[in-house]
């Protein structure tokens, strides 16, 4: 099964709404509002996308179980290299 | 809240619990996960989010020494007849990596031909209705800027650079009523521009030019931005011209 894990060597700077990240070696800056550095966090290569998932939902208290939020985020921070398959 | 916070925490290695805990202590409400990604010389803002609903805003291009974030705002009920397009530079003297900018505001309005036959009152009311401020925000190579706005009086009124890379929709012009306010407080050298860099803020005096004409650079915005005095709002809108 896919466990996403975010890489180790980011580093992550609060900004005014959300999170900046630089990557460095791939010459890259993201902004990330605070509902995707939570799904990013959760990234530890032992939870999977339905697992995090049901902890967003756990942790906003939402009504709704926000799987396709959270799979379209971790298809999105694969792509910039921001989270593995572990 | 705080129970599902801890079972969340555990879920996460101890290097990264504080982290986490301090991004949940904010309490903030559940918002479409969002990320925005551009390179560091970059040429453009990309925005991605998890979700089909986006502003109506989008980026540019821009030249290959500069990032260049660029939307609309469309106004509401707006009577202005002033200069229709400015520029303000600004530079960050504080700082070793030296950033130049300039923020350019275009206020567009449907052209004349579009009411042809229609009876002036609509035809102002329409104009009223489709008048667009188009701000288009450009900074040197290398500068990276997490978010940008227009304050007045230290009070952020408009966003031009958000998480989405995008300018909000004028619902978001917070604390202020209209166009015509922002353009008078912006007339009367009360406005910044705060640039958001980590760690900090640069604040920056908006010092702008008329776009439509040769003016000298640096010239204030008072010089080239004049709205129409508060009393000829309550006119007729027979005419939105100041007289």
């Amino acid at each position: 099964m896919n466990y996403p894990k975010r890489i180790e060597e980011l580093e992550i700077n609060p900004a005014d709404d959300g999170f900046i990240i630089y990557q460095p070696d791939r010459d890259r800056v993201h902004y990330l509002n605070h509902t995707a550095v939570v799904i990013l966090e959760l990234c530890t290569g032992l939870n999977s996308p339905a697992e995090i998932a049901n902890m967003v939902q756990e942790v906003f208290k939402l009504n709704h179980l926000p799987q396709e939020e959270v799979e379209d985020m971790l298809a999105m921070m694969k792509g910039e290299g921001l989270v593995v398959n572990s | 809240m705080e129970n599902n916070n801890n079972k969340i925490l555990e879920k996460v290695s101890s290097e990264r619990r504080d982290f986490l805990k301090l991004v949940l202590a904010g309490g903030a409400a559940f918002a479409a996960p969002m990320m925005t990604s551009f390179s560091i010389d970059g040429l453009w803002a990309q925005t991605s989010s998890s979700t089909s609903s986006s502003s109506s805003s989008s980026s540019s291009s821009s030249s290959s020494s500069s990032s260049t974030y660029s939307s609309y705002c469309s106004a509401i009920k707006f009577e202005y007849d002033g200069p229709q397009g400015f520029e303000a530079h600004f530079s960050d003297p504080n700082r070793a990596a030296r950033m130049n900018g300039e923020v350019t505001l275009t206020i567009s309005a449907p052209s004349n031909d579009n009411g042809k036959g229609k009876d002036d009152d609509e035809k102002n009311v329409n104009a009223a209705q489709t008048t667009r401020l188009a701000t288009v925000l450009t900074i040197s190579r290398n500068a990276i800027v997490s978010d940008a706005y227009i304050a007045v009086d230290g009070i952020r009124v408009v966003t031009l650079l958000s998480g989405k890379g995008t300018i909000y929709p004028s619902t978001s012009l917070n604390y202020i009523c209209d166009f015509t306010q922002l353009l008078e407080a912006l007339a009367a050298d009360r406005a910044t521009v705060d640039l958001g860099r980590v760690g900090h803020v640069l604040e920056v005096r908006v010092e702008g030019r008329d776009q439509s004409s040769s003016g000298t650079r640096g010239s204030s915005w008072a010089r080239s931005c004049r709205p129409c005095p508060s009393s000829s709002r309550g006119r007729s809108r027979r005419s939105s011209r100041c007289s």
